[in-house]
């Protein structure tokens, strides 16, 4: 079994916890291992999430902004959390090529869905990046 | 920094209208401009254009493992480095990687805001749509 590289933290939080809080900027990436996310922007409910590998933080980090939604635990979750996110995805290049694969896909989904944008389209789809399996397992299971 | 990076990478020239990647095509090779323009053509019409020295071209292709799907060309011609292993390449730089997916999130954020804006647009046009018909019928 994969042992959890020392800046992969292993974390849990209980429902209803923030995880990322609109407005600030915390340098940090979440991986969702467990349980359910919500995603608010505004006090308004943007997206929901239970898909392990789900990524939250990355547009923050890349731009250098501050968080434009609030990410809130709606059940116990379970987390990896990389905090300094830019550093490590600076000594992990694999890890930084395997985010911009997931935002090409979903700039060209974006795209195809922004052609077929017109009155009676279906409504706007938020997707999230999600870690395809390998890299999860990757990780290994936390020692706990 | 990139030009730096790929100082010793092969250049190849470009004529005015000179072709880089054709639609449809797949090289498998990641292209950094070193002079001159480079414009970006889908289904006939200019999508975006660049001249800054570093500009990269073909990361989605690159990426995504699949063809390229808009064509490049110059328009008064160009230089350009070509990688050919673009992953052993961006595994020794970083910050290359770095300010590819620095870009995408840009470019993300322009389509998701944009498609945000037409859904909007589309949702005002309908509701104007459904106000002319109850309009009709109350006439």
């Amino acid at each position: 079994m994969a042992e959890t590289p020392d800046w992969l933290k292993f974390e849990f939080y209980l429902a209803g916890t923030v995880l990322l809080e609109q407005g600030t900027q915390t340098g940090r990436l979440v991986v969702l291992r467990d349980g359910e996310i919500d995603v608010v922007r505004d006090g308004t409910f943007i997206s929901s999430t239970r898909s392990p590998g789900a990524i939250f933080g990355e547009m923050s980090l890349l731009l250098e902004k501050p968080h434009t939604a609030t990410v809130r635990a709606v059940t116990d979750v379970e987390c990896y959390v990389i905090h300094n996110a830019l550093e490590v995805l600076a000594s992990h290049p694999a890890w930084t090529l395997q985010i911009a694969r997931l935002l090409a896909q979903r700039v060209n989904s974006t795209t195809a869905a922004l052609m077929a944008a017109r009155p009676g389209a279906p409504e706007e789809v938020h997707e999230r990046l999600i870690m395809p399996h390998y890299v999860l397992s990757d990780w290994g299971d936390p020692q706990v | 920094m990139i030009l730096e990076a790929v100082r010793d990478y092969p250049v190849t020239v470009l004529g005015p209208r000179g072709v880089l990647v054709e639609e449809g095509q797949k090289t498998g090779r990641l292209y950094v401009l070193k002079s001159g323009d480079l414009e970006v053509v889908r289904d006939g019409s200019v999508v975006a254009a660049m001249d800054a020295p570093g500009s990269i071209v073909g990361e989605m292709s690159v990426l995504l493992d699949q063809p390229h799907t808009a064509t490049v060309r110059s328009r008064h011609g160009a230089q350009v480095h070509v990688v050919d292993e673009p992953e052993a390449f961006l595994d020794v730089n970083a910050f290359v990687s770095r300010q590819i997916a620095k870009a995408l999130a840009l470019r993300l954020q322009r389509t998701t805001g944009m498609l945000v804006d037409m859904r909007h647009l589309a949702k005002e046009r309908d509701d104007m749509l459904m106000f002319d018909k109850i309009f009709a019928l109350l006439k």
